[in-house]
Protein backbone atom coordinates (compact mmCIF):
# COMPACT_ATOMS: atom_id res chain seq x y z
CA UNK A 1 0.00 0.00 0.00
CA UNK A 2 2.83 2.30 0.56
CA UNK A 3 5.88 2.48 -1.91
CA UNK A 4 9.15 3.02 0.53
CA UNK A 5 11.39 5.11 -0.53
CA UNK A 6 13.37 5.66 2.81
CA UNK A 7 13.58 3.28 5.58
CA UNK A 8 16.16 3.66 8.49
CA UNK A 9 13.91 1.34 10.93
CA UNK A 10 16.59 -1.14 10.88
CA UNK A 11 19.20 1.06 12.20
CA UNK A 12 17.23 1.34 15.34
CA UNK A 13 16.92 -2.40 16.41
CA UNK A 14 13.53 -3.45 17.34
CA UNK A 15 11.07 -1.36 18.51
CA UNK A 16 10.70 -1.52 22.52
CA UNK A 17 7.19 -1.07 24.90
CA UNK A 18 6.96 1.75 27.50
CA UNK A 19 4.38 -0.29 29.49
CA UNK A 20 1.81 2.14 30.87
CA UNK A 21 4.50 4.91 32.30
CA UNK A 22 4.54 7.55 30.53
CA UNK A 23 7.68 7.37 29.24
CA UNK A 24 7.62 7.89 25.26
CA UNK A 25 9.69 11.20 25.25
CA UNK A 26 12.40 9.22 27.34
CA UNK A 27 12.25 6.16 24.67
CA UNK A 28 12.53 8.82 21.85
CA UNK A 29 15.52 10.88 23.22
CA UNK A 30 17.05 7.82 24.11
CA UNK A 31 17.13 5.80 20.48
CA UNK A 32 17.65 8.90 19.08
CA UNK A 33 21.00 9.41 21.47
CA UNK A 34 21.86 5.28 20.52
CA UNK A 35 21.09 6.19 16.60
CA UNK A 36 23.47 9.11 16.80
CA UNK A 37 26.54 7.29 18.61
CA UNK A 38 25.75 3.69 16.97
CA UNK A 39 25.08 2.54 20.11
CA UNK A 40 22.60 -0.83 20.76
CA UNK A 41 19.54 0.41 22.87
CA UNK A 42 20.87 3.60 25.86
CA UNK A 43 19.00 2.87 29.12
CA UNK A 44 15.77 4.57 29.37
CA UNK A 45 15.74 4.43 33.12
CA UNK A 46 18.56 5.97 33.93
CA UNK A 47 17.36 8.47 31.53
CA UNK A 48 14.35 9.01 33.27
CA UNK A 49 15.86 9.85 37.02
CA UNK A 50 18.01 12.21 35.58
CA UNK A 51 14.77 14.45 33.89
CA UNK A 52 12.94 13.72 37.10
CA UNK A 53 15.72 15.48 38.99
CA UNK A 54 15.67 18.12 36.51
CA UNK A 55 12.27 19.29 37.84
CA UNK A 56 11.05 19.72 41.50
CA UNK A 57 8.03 19.27 40.72
CA UNK A 58 8.70 15.87 39.15
CA UNK A 59 6.09 13.40 40.87
CA UNK A 60 5.80 9.69 40.02
CA UNK A 61 3.52 8.92 37.24
CA UNK A 62 4.76 12.42 35.52
CA UNK A 63 5.64 12.28 31.82
CA UNK A 64 9.02 14.94 30.84
CA UNK A 65 9.36 18.42 29.38
CA UNK A 66 11.80 18.29 25.91
CA UNK A 67 13.90 20.38 28.22
CA UNK A 68 14.13 17.96 31.07
CA UNK A 69 14.89 15.19 28.58
CA UNK A 70 17.22 17.01 26.17
CA UNK A 71 19.27 18.40 29.17
CA UNK A 72 20.28 14.36 30.22
CA UNK A 73 21.06 13.48 26.61
CA UNK A 74 23.61 16.33 26.59
CA UNK A 75 24.55 15.28 30.06
CA UNK A 76 25.17 13.38 31.77
CA UNK A 77 23.88 11.37 28.65
CA UNK A 78 22.99 7.28 28.90
CA UNK A 79 24.83 3.77 29.90
CA UNK A 80 23.86 0.85 27.33
CA UNK A 81 20.33 -0.60 28.44
CA UNK A 82 22.15 -3.83 29.38
CA UNK A 83 23.71 -1.83 32.33
CA UNK A 84 20.90 -0.45 33.59
CA UNK A 85 17.53 -1.98 32.20
CA UNK A 86 14.14 -0.50 32.17
CA UNK A 87 11.95 -1.53 35.33
CA UNK A 88 8.54 -2.08 33.70
CA UNK A 89 5.45 -0.08 34.82
CA UNK A 90 6.49 1.08 38.55
CA UNK A 91 6.22 4.86 38.49
CA UNK A 92 8.57 5.34 41.49
CA UNK A 93 11.66 4.03 39.90
CA UNK A 94 12.84 7.19 38.69
CA UNK A 95 13.03 8.55 42.14
CA UNK A 96 15.84 5.78 42.66
CA UNK A 97 19.29 6.83 41.52
CA UNK A 98 21.37 4.29 39.26
CA UNK A 99 25.06 2.99 40.40
CA UNK A 100 27.25 5.87 39.87
CA UNK A 101 29.80 3.72 38.18
CA UNK A 102 27.69 3.01 34.55
CA UNK A 103 30.23 3.60 31.55
CA UNK A 104 30.29 4.27 28.88
CA UNK A 105 28.20 7.25 29.30
CA UNK A 106 26.84 8.91 25.78
CA UNK A 107 25.74 12.13 25.39
CA UNK A 108 25.03 13.86 21.76
CA UNK A 109 24.92 17.48 21.18
CA UNK A 110 23.90 20.25 19.63
CA UNK A 111 20.49 19.24 19.43
CA UNK A 112 17.65 21.31 16.88
CA UNK A 113 14.49 21.66 18.15
CA UNK A 114 11.20 23.00 16.38
CA UNK A 115 11.76 21.30 12.69
CA UNK A 116 8.73 21.97 10.57
CA UNK A 117 7.36 19.35 8.81
CA UNK A 118 9.07 20.22 5.81
CA UNK A 119 12.55 19.79 7.68
CA UNK A 120 11.45 16.39 9.36
CA UNK A 121 11.17 15.28 5.61
CA UNK A 122 14.38 16.22 4.80
CA UNK A 123 16.52 15.21 7.76
CA UNK A 124 14.82 11.88 6.94
CA UNK A 125 15.74 11.53 3.41
CA UNK A 126 19.51 12.96 4.42
CA UNK A 127 19.77 9.26 6.67
CA UNK A 128 18.82 10.82 9.93
CA UNK A 129 16.07 9.93 12.44
CA UNK A 130 14.05 12.33 13.74
CA UNK A 131 11.95 12.72 16.80
CA UNK A 132 8.35 13.96 16.65
CA UNK A 133 6.00 15.17 19.50
CA UNK A 134 2.41 14.82 18.11
CA UNK A 135 -1.19 15.52 19.71
CA UNK A 136 -2.53 12.00 19.94
CA UNK A 137 -5.87 10.93 18.71
CA UNK A 138 -7.81 8.39 18.45
CA UNK A 139 -7.04 6.31 14.99
CA UNK A 140 -3.63 6.30 16.84
CA UNK A 141 -4.63 3.29 18.82
CA UNK A 142 -6.14 1.80 15.95
CA UNK A 143 -3.28 1.14 13.30
CA UNK A 144 -4.93 -0.73 10.45
CA UNK A 145 -2.46 -2.96 7.36
CA UNK A 146 0.27 -0.76 9.23
CA UNK A 147 -1.63 2.77 8.47
CA UNK A 148 -2.54 5.45 11.26
CA UNK A 149 -6.18 7.06 9.35
CA UNK A 150 -6.18 11.10 9.49
CA UNK A 151 -8.28 11.94 12.23
CA UNK A 152 -8.91 15.55 12.53
CA UNK A 153 -9.92 15.33 16.42
CA UNK A 154 -7.56 15.55 19.43
CA UNK A 155 -8.19 14.02 22.95
CA UNK A 156 -7.01 17.22 24.62
CA UNK A 157 -3.83 17.81 26.18
CA UNK A 158 -2.09 14.79 25.50
CA UNK A 159 0.81 14.83 23.61
CA UNK A 160 2.89 11.64 22.07
CA UNK A 161 6.55 11.29 21.11
CA UNK A 162 7.73 8.77 18.15
CA UNK A 163 10.55 8.87 16.16
CA UNK A 164 10.24 9.20 11.94
CA UNK A 165 12.29 7.03 10.48
CA UNK A 166 11.40 6.92 6.55
CA UNK A 167 9.14 7.80 3.89
CA UNK A 168 7.10 6.07 1.11
CA UNK A 169 4.00 7.48 -1.12
CA UNK A 170 0.61 5.94 -0.85
CA UNK A 171 0.18 4.13 -3.99
CA UNK A 172 -3.47 4.91 -4.70
CA UNK A 173 -3.84 8.44 -3.47
CA UNK A 174 0.50 8.94 -4.35
CA UNK A 175 0.20 11.65 -0.73
CA UNK A 176 3.29 11.36 1.12
CA UNK A 177 3.19 9.01 4.51
CA UNK A 178 6.27 8.70 7.45
CA UNK A 179 7.35 5.47 9.07
CA UNK A 180 6.98 6.39 12.91
CA UNK A 181 8.66 4.27 15.53
CA UNK A 182 6.52 4.35 18.29
CA UNK A 183 7.19 2.70 22.30
CA UNK A 184 3.97 0.61 22.44
CA UNK A 185 5.45 -2.61 21.70
CA UNK A 186 5.94 -4.57 18.62
CA UNK A 187 2.03 -5.42 18.29
CA UNK A 188 0.99 -1.37 17.65
CA UNK A 189 0.86 -1.46 13.64
CA UNK A 190 4.20 -3.58 11.84
CA UNK A 191 6.50 -4.52 14.19
CA UNK A 192 6.45 -1.59 16.21
CA UNK A 193 6.01 0.87 13.12
CA UNK A 194 3.37 2.65 11.76
CA UNK A 195 3.06 4.80 8.67
CA UNK A 196 1.38 8.30 9.51
CA UNK A 197 0.30 10.52 6.30
CA UNK A 198 1.81 14.54 6.06
CA UNK A 199 -1.70 15.75 6.54
CA UNK A 200 -1.61 14.21 9.15
CA UNK A 201 1.65 15.03 10.81
CA UNK A 202 0.71 18.92 9.22
CA UNK A 203 -2.18 19.34 11.60
CA UNK A 204 -0.74 16.93 14.56
CA UNK A 205 2.71 17.35 14.69
CA UNK A 206 3.54 19.91 17.27
CA UNK A 207 7.50 19.76 16.83
CA UNK A 208 10.13 17.93 15.43
CA UNK A 209 13.62 17.29 17.12
CA UNK A 210 17.40 15.98 15.91
CA UNK A 211 19.61 14.86 18.46
CA UNK B 1 -43.23 25.43 70.57
CA UNK B 2 -42.48 25.88 66.96
CA UNK B 3 -38.91 24.80 67.99
CA UNK B 4 -39.83 21.76 69.35
CA UNK B 5 -42.30 20.58 66.94
CA UNK B 6 -39.59 21.20 64.54
CA UNK B 7 -36.85 18.95 66.43
CA UNK B 8 -39.71 16.04 67.04
CA UNK B 9 -39.79 15.65 62.98
CA UNK B 10 -36.04 15.09 63.17
CA UNK B 11 -36.05 13.12 65.65
CA UNK B 12 -38.83 11.29 63.98
CA UNK B 13 -36.86 11.14 60.84
CA UNK B 14 -34.28 9.62 62.35
CA UNK B 15 -36.32 7.21 64.14
CA UNK B 16 -37.70 6.32 60.68
CA UNK B 17 -34.16 5.91 58.82
CA UNK B 18 -33.37 3.21 61.73
CA UNK B 19 -36.30 1.71 62.01
CA UNK B 20 -36.64 0.67 58.22
CA UNK B 21 -32.82 -0.30 58.07
CA UNK B 22 -32.19 2.01 55.56
CA UNK B 23 -27.96 1.80 56.70
CA UNK B 24 -28.17 -1.57 55.02
CA UNK B 25 -29.60 -0.23 51.78
CA UNK B 26 -26.46 2.41 51.75
CA UNK B 27 -24.28 -0.25 52.78
CA UNK B 28 -25.45 -2.59 49.90
CA UNK B 29 -24.05 0.31 47.55
CA UNK B 30 -27.06 2.78 46.96
CA UNK B 31 -26.28 6.50 47.49
CA UNK B 32 -29.80 7.89 48.47
CA UNK B 33 -32.35 7.28 50.59
CA UNK B 34 -35.82 6.61 48.53
CA UNK B 35 -38.71 8.15 50.12
CA UNK B 36 -41.00 5.74 47.63
CA UNK B 37 -39.53 2.59 48.64
CA UNK B 38 -39.83 3.87 52.93
CA UNK B 39 -43.20 4.81 51.81
CA UNK B 40 -43.71 1.02 50.68
CA UNK B 41 -42.30 -0.48 53.53
CA UNK B 42 -44.65 1.75 55.71
CA UNK B 43 -47.78 0.37 54.16
CA UNK B 44 -48.82 3.96 53.03
CA UNK B 45 -49.39 3.85 48.92
CA UNK B 46 -47.78 6.24 46.88
CA UNK B 47 -49.55 7.34 43.66
CA UNK B 48 -48.00 9.11 40.91
CA UNK B 49 -49.81 11.68 38.84
CA UNK B 50 -50.22 14.93 36.75
CA UNK B 51 -51.62 17.69 39.09
CA UNK B 52 -52.58 21.04 37.99
CA UNK B 53 -50.74 23.44 40.52
CA UNK B 54 -50.54 20.82 43.95
CA UNK B 55 -47.17 19.16 44.53
CA UNK B 56 -48.82 16.44 46.21
CA UNK B 57 -50.98 15.71 48.83
CA UNK B 58 -51.26 13.08 52.23
CA UNK B 59 -54.65 10.97 52.92
CA UNK B 60 -55.53 9.42 56.05
CA UNK B 61 -58.54 7.36 55.89
CA UNK B 62 -58.93 5.16 59.51
CA UNK B 63 -56.31 2.82 59.39
CA UNK B 64 -55.42 3.62 55.27
CA UNK B 65 -52.47 6.59 54.52
CA UNK B 66 -51.83 7.27 51.20
CA UNK B 67 -49.50 9.72 49.21
CA UNK B 68 -50.32 12.02 45.77
CA UNK B 69 -47.21 13.27 44.06
CA UNK B 70 -47.17 15.60 41.07
CA UNK B 71 -45.35 13.88 38.87
CA UNK B 72 -45.35 16.98 36.04
CA UNK B 73 -42.31 18.42 38.71
CA UNK B 74 -38.14 17.91 38.48
CA UNK B 75 -37.20 14.48 39.94
CA UNK B 76 -35.57 15.68 42.61
CA UNK B 77 -38.90 17.66 43.70
CA UNK B 78 -40.84 14.51 43.04
CA UNK B 79 -38.80 13.03 45.89
CA UNK B 80 -38.84 15.79 48.15
CA UNK B 81 -42.80 15.53 47.95
CA UNK B 82 -42.90 11.91 48.58
CA UNK B 83 -40.67 12.68 51.15
CA UNK B 84 -42.89 15.96 52.85
CA UNK B 85 -45.73 13.86 52.57
CA UNK B 86 -44.28 10.69 53.84
CA UNK B 87 -43.48 13.47 56.84
CA UNK B 88 -47.05 14.17 57.53
CA UNK B 89 -47.69 10.19 57.85
CA UNK B 90 -44.87 9.59 60.06
CA UNK B 91 -45.74 12.68 62.11
CA UNK B 92 -49.00 11.55 62.63
CA UNK B 93 -51.00 14.57 60.82
CA UNK B 94 -54.13 14.72 59.34
CA UNK B 95 -54.38 14.38 55.65
CA UNK B 96 -53.46 17.63 53.74
CA UNK B 97 -52.48 19.48 50.36
CA UNK B 98 -49.37 21.08 49.11
CA UNK B 99 -48.41 23.78 47.07
CA UNK B 100 -45.14 23.86 48.18
CA UNK B 101 -42.26 22.12 50.41
CA UNK B 102 -40.10 24.42 50.37
CA UNK B 103 -37.97 25.00 54.14
CA UNK B 104 -39.21 28.71 55.21
CA UNK B 105 -41.61 29.50 52.42
CA UNK B 106 -44.80 28.19 54.87
CA UNK B 107 -45.34 29.57 58.36
CA UNK B 108 -47.78 26.55 59.09
CA UNK B 109 -46.19 24.45 61.84
CA UNK B 110 -47.60 21.42 60.38
CA UNK B 111 -46.07 21.89 57.17
CA UNK B 112 -42.28 23.22 58.83
CA UNK B 113 -42.69 19.89 60.53
CA UNK B 114 -43.11 17.89 57.51
CA UNK B 115 -40.28 19.92 55.34
CA UNK B 116 -37.90 19.20 58.11
CA UNK B 117 -38.85 15.70 58.25
CA UNK B 118 -38.45 15.78 54.18
CA UNK B 119 -35.01 17.17 54.26
CA UNK B 120 -33.87 14.93 57.55
CA UNK B 121 -34.77 11.42 55.25
CA UNK B 122 -33.34 12.28 52.37
CA UNK B 123 -30.09 14.26 53.49
CA UNK B 124 -29.36 13.26 57.16
CA UNK B 125 -26.05 14.18 58.29
CA UNK B 126 -24.74 10.34 57.90
CA UNK B 127 -25.51 10.00 54.11
CA UNK B 128 -24.24 13.15 53.19
CA UNK B 129 -20.87 12.98 54.97
CA UNK B 130 -21.02 8.37 53.83
CA UNK B 131 -21.03 10.22 50.07
CA UNK B 132 -18.57 12.74 50.90
CA UNK B 133 -16.60 10.05 52.51
CA UNK B 134 -16.52 7.75 49.31
CA UNK B 135 -15.99 10.53 46.75
CA UNK B 136 -12.90 11.83 48.91
CA UNK B 137 -14.75 15.26 48.91
CA UNK B 138 -13.94 17.37 52.48
CA UNK B 139 -16.21 20.51 53.74
CA UNK B 140 -13.54 22.72 51.29
CA UNK B 141 -14.89 20.73 48.38
CA UNK B 142 -18.37 21.97 48.87
CA UNK B 143 -17.45 25.66 47.67
CA UNK B 144 -17.24 23.98 44.47
CA UNK B 145 -20.78 24.27 42.62
CA UNK B 146 -20.10 21.55 40.30
CA UNK B 147 -19.49 19.10 43.28
CA UNK B 148 -22.79 19.91 45.08
CA UNK B 149 -24.25 19.74 41.96
CA UNK B 150 -23.05 15.85 41.58
CA UNK B 151 -23.69 15.39 45.50
CA UNK B 152 -27.56 16.13 45.01
CA UNK B 153 -27.40 13.82 42.37
CA UNK B 154 -26.14 11.20 44.33
CA UNK B 155 -28.94 11.89 47.32
CA UNK B 156 -32.16 12.21 44.53
CA UNK B 157 -32.20 16.27 45.52
CA UNK B 158 -32.31 19.29 43.64
CA UNK B 159 -29.64 21.44 43.30
CA UNK B 160 -31.21 24.14 45.36
CA UNK B 161 -32.37 21.21 48.08
CA UNK B 162 -28.83 19.72 47.94
CA UNK B 163 -27.48 23.45 48.85
CA UNK B 164 -29.68 24.08 51.62
CA UNK B 165 -29.06 20.79 52.84
CA UNK B 166 -25.75 22.01 52.80
CA UNK B 167 -26.45 24.81 54.90
CA UNK B 168 -29.03 23.84 57.30
CA UNK B 169 -26.43 20.75 58.22
CA UNK B 170 -24.01 24.17 58.52
CA UNK B 171 -21.41 22.40 55.94
CA UNK B 172 -21.56 26.00 54.33
CA UNK B 173 -22.13 29.10 55.45
CA UNK B 174 -25.55 31.29 54.38
CA UNK B 175 -23.23 33.24 52.04
CA UNK B 176 -21.56 30.26 50.18
CA UNK B 177 -24.83 28.74 49.86
CA UNK B 178 -26.41 31.96 47.81
CA UNK B 179 -22.73 31.97 46.08
CA UNK B 180 -23.29 28.32 45.07
CA UNK B 181 -26.99 29.04 43.91
CA UNK B 182 -25.72 31.43 41.60
CA UNK B 183 -24.50 28.94 39.42
CA UNK B 184 -27.21 26.99 37.30
CA UNK B 185 -27.19 23.26 36.85
CA UNK B 186 -27.19 24.01 33.42
CA UNK B 187 -24.08 25.74 33.07
CA UNK B 188 -22.64 22.50 35.10
CA UNK B 189 -24.01 20.31 32.85
CA UNK B 190 -22.80 21.83 29.59
CA UNK B 191 -19.30 22.15 31.74
CA UNK B 192 -19.04 18.41 32.41
CA UNK B 193 -20.11 17.59 28.88
CA UNK B 194 -16.85 20.15 27.66
CA UNK B 195 -19.84 21.49 25.75
CA UNK B 196 -18.87 25.11 25.43
CA UNK B 197 -22.51 26.65 23.59
CA UNK B 198 -24.28 27.77 26.19
CA UNK B 199 -27.87 27.29 23.98
CA UNK B 200 -27.45 23.67 23.52
CA UNK B 201 -30.21 21.81 25.64
CA UNK B 202 -29.37 18.77 28.23
CA UNK B 203 -32.59 17.43 29.00
CA UNK B 204 -31.44 15.51 31.80
CA UNK B 205 -28.88 15.35 34.39
CA UNK B 206 -25.05 14.75 33.75
CA UNK B 207 -23.42 12.39 36.57
CA UNK B 208 -19.29 12.60 36.50
CA UNK B 209 -18.44 9.54 37.67
CA UNK B 210 -14.45 8.42 38.99
CA UNK B 211 -12.97 5.42 40.49
CA UNK B 212 -14.50 6.25 43.67
CA UNK B 213 -18.02 5.12 42.41
CA UNK B 214 -16.90 1.69 42.29
CA UNK B 215 -19.47 -0.95 43.23
CA UNK B 216 -22.04 1.64 43.86
CA UNK B 217 -25.24 1.49 42.16
CA UNK B 218 -26.70 4.87 41.20
CA UNK B 219 -30.05 5.78 40.46
CA UNK B 220 -30.46 7.79 37.50
CA UNK B 221 -33.30 9.19 35.22
CA UNK B 222 -33.62 7.68 31.74
CA UNK B 223 -32.53 10.86 30.13
CA UNK B 224 -29.60 11.35 32.35
CA UNK B 225 -25.79 11.47 30.39
CA UNK B 226 -22.45 9.92 32.27
CA UNK B 227 -19.11 11.43 31.98
CA UNK B 228 -16.10 9.19 33.41
CA UNK B 229 -13.03 10.25 34.28
CA UNK B 230 -10.68 7.55 34.51
CA UNK B 231 -6.81 7.15 35.14
CA UNK B 232 -4.95 8.35 32.04
CA UNK B 233 -2.04 6.30 30.08
CA UNK B 234 -3.26 7.63 27.01
CA UNK B 235 -0.11 8.77 25.45
CA UNK B 236 1.48 5.16 26.86
CA UNK B 237 -1.13 3.62 24.16
CA UNK B 238 -3.91 2.49 27.00
CA UNK B 239 -7.44 3.83 26.27
CA UNK B 240 -10.35 2.69 28.73
CA UNK B 241 -13.36 0.86 26.96
CA UNK B 242 -16.29 -0.96 28.03
CA UNK B 243 -15.79 -4.58 29.33
CA UNK B 244 -18.05 -6.73 27.07
CA UNK B 245 -17.20 -9.65 28.87
CA UNK B 246 -19.17 -8.74 31.84
CA UNK B 247 -21.88 -5.71 30.34
CA UNK B 248 -23.18 -5.05 26.75
CA UNK B 249 -25.27 -2.26 25.92
CA UNK B 250 -22.89 0.78 26.18
CA UNK B 251 -19.70 2.52 24.59
CA UNK B 252 -17.29 4.49 26.01
CA UNK B 253 -15.03 7.12 24.19
CA UNK B 254 -12.90 9.93 25.03
CA UNK B 255 -13.88 13.60 24.49
CA UNK B 256 -12.19 14.84 21.90
CA UNK B 257 -11.72 18.08 20.32
CA UNK B 258 -11.43 19.52 16.72
CA UNK B 259 -7.71 19.94 16.46
CA UNK B 260 -7.91 23.66 14.58
CA UNK B 261 -10.15 24.95 17.56
CA UNK B 262 -7.42 23.97 20.10
CA UNK B 263 -5.26 26.59 21.30
CA UNK B 264 -1.80 25.72 20.49
CA UNK B 265 0.12 25.44 24.38
CA UNK B 266 3.68 26.84 25.04
CA UNK B 267 6.53 24.43 24.30
CA UNK B 268 7.91 24.44 27.38
CA UNK B 269 4.64 23.92 29.24
CA UNK B 270 4.03 20.31 27.52
CA UNK B 271 4.78 17.12 29.67
CA UNK B 272 4.78 14.99 27.20
CA UNK B 273 3.00 11.69 28.23
CA UNK B 274 1.07 13.97 30.55
CA UNK B 275 0.61 14.01 34.36
CA UNK B 276 0.01 11.31 36.70
CA UNK B 277 -2.31 12.67 38.44
CA UNK B 278 -4.31 13.68 35.53
CA UNK B 279 -6.79 11.68 34.85
CA UNK B 280 -9.09 11.67 30.88
CA UNK B 281 -12.66 11.83 30.73
CA UNK B 282 -15.24 9.60 28.74
CA UNK B 283 -18.93 9.56 27.75
CA UNK B 284 -20.31 6.50 28.14
CA UNK B 285 -23.38 6.30 26.39
CA UNK B 286 -25.94 3.89 26.54
CA UNK B 287 -26.15 1.49 22.87
CA UNK B 288 -30.43 2.10 21.63
CA UNK B 289 -31.51 -1.48 19.93
CA UNK B 290 -33.39 -0.56 17.14
CA UNK B 291 -36.36 -1.24 18.68
CA UNK B 292 -35.96 1.83 20.99
CA UNK B 293 -34.60 0.26 24.15
CA UNK B 294 -31.87 0.11 25.46
CA UNK B 295 -29.70 -0.57 27.87
CA UNK B 296 -31.03 1.75 30.32
CA UNK B 297 -34.07 -0.36 30.90
CA UNK B 298 -36.47 1.13 33.55
CA UNK B 299 -35.80 -0.54 37.41
CA UNK B 300 -33.72 -2.93 36.10
CA UNK B 301 -29.92 -3.13 37.52
CA UNK B 302 -27.69 -2.83 34.66
CA UNK B 303 -24.04 -3.35 35.67
CA UNK B 304 -21.72 -0.65 33.69
CA UNK B 305 -17.72 -2.54 33.79
CA UNK B 306 -15.21 -0.82 32.21
CA UNK B 307 -11.28 -2.01 31.86
CA UNK B 308 -8.43 0.03 30.62
CA UNK B 309 -6.69 -1.97 27.49
CA UNK B 310 -4.08 -1.73 24.67
CA UNK B 311 -6.16 -1.36 21.58
CA UNK B 312 -3.78 -1.68 19.20
CA UNK B 313 -2.93 -5.32 21.18
CA UNK B 314 -4.78 -8.60 20.33
CA UNK B 315 -3.76 -9.75 23.94
CA UNK B 316 -6.87 -8.85 26.22
CA UNK B 317 -4.69 -8.33 29.04
CA UNK B 318 -6.27 -5.18 30.80
CA UNK B 319 -5.12 -3.07 33.53
CA UNK B 320 -7.25 -0.96 35.74
CA UNK B 321 -10.77 -1.85 36.19
CA UNK B 322 -13.84 -0.35 37.00
CA UNK B 323 -17.69 -0.97 37.34
CA UNK B 324 -20.86 -0.09 39.04
CA UNK B 325 -24.38 -0.14 38.50
CA UNK B 326 -27.17 1.82 37.65
CA UNK B 327 -30.73 1.75 38.31
CA UNK B 328 -32.82 3.80 35.66
CA UNK B 329 -35.23 5.58 38.39
CA UNK B 330 -37.91 5.70 36.04
CA UNK B 331 -41.02 7.61 37.31
CA UNK B 332 -44.24 6.07 35.57
CA UNK B 333 -47.95 7.83 36.40
CA UNK B 334 -49.37 5.27 38.77
CA UNK B 335 -48.72 3.33 41.91
CA UNK B 336 -45.19 3.57 42.76
CA UNK B 337 -43.07 0.56 41.71
CA UNK B 338 -42.19 -0.65 44.76
CA UNK B 339 -46.29 -0.95 45.56
CA UNK B 340 -46.32 -2.62 42.10
CA UNK B 341 -43.63 -5.59 42.75
CA UNK B 342 -45.21 -5.91 46.00
CA UNK B 343 -49.04 -6.11 45.23
CA UNK B 344 -48.00 -8.44 42.48
CA UNK B 345 -46.21 -10.60 45.16
CA UNK B 346 -49.03 -10.69 47.03
CA UNK B 347 -51.98 -11.94 44.21
CA UNK B 348 -48.69 -14.83 43.42
CA UNK B 349 -49.07 -15.52 47.22
CA UNK B 350 -45.34 -14.66 48.19
CA UNK B 351 -46.22 -11.46 50.07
Amino acid sequence: MIAIEVNHADRLGASRSQGQRPTCLAFTASDLNAFANMTPHLSVEYMCHYAARARKDWQPGDGFTMEQILAVVESPGQPEERHYPYMGDSAVVPLQAPPSDLQPLYTSQPVKRDLSLFEVVSHIRQGQAVGVVVAVTRSLFYPADGIVAFDPYVIPDQFHAMIAVGIGKHRQSHETYLLLRNSWGNEWGQQGHAWLSERYLQLHMHEGFLV
Amino acid sequence: MRRDGVLKAVRRAAEVLEEFSIRARIKEGYTRVDPAQLACAADVTVMFRPLDKLLGGFLRESDQAGIIVNILRPRGLVHMTCAHELGHFFLGHESTTDETVNIGTNSDPIEQQANQFAYSILAPRWLVVANMNLKGWTKSHLGDPSIVYQLSLRLGMSFEAMVWSLARLQFVSQSSAQQILANKPKALKLNALKNQDEFSRVPGDVWVLDIHDKDRIIEPAPTDRFVVDLPNHASAGHLWTVDELRCEGFTLEPFVQEARTVTRKDRSSIVVGGRGSDTLRYELVPVVDADGSGAGEAHRRTLIAMHETAPWSSSSESYEALSFSAEVDDLNEGLSRYERIQRLQRVRGLG
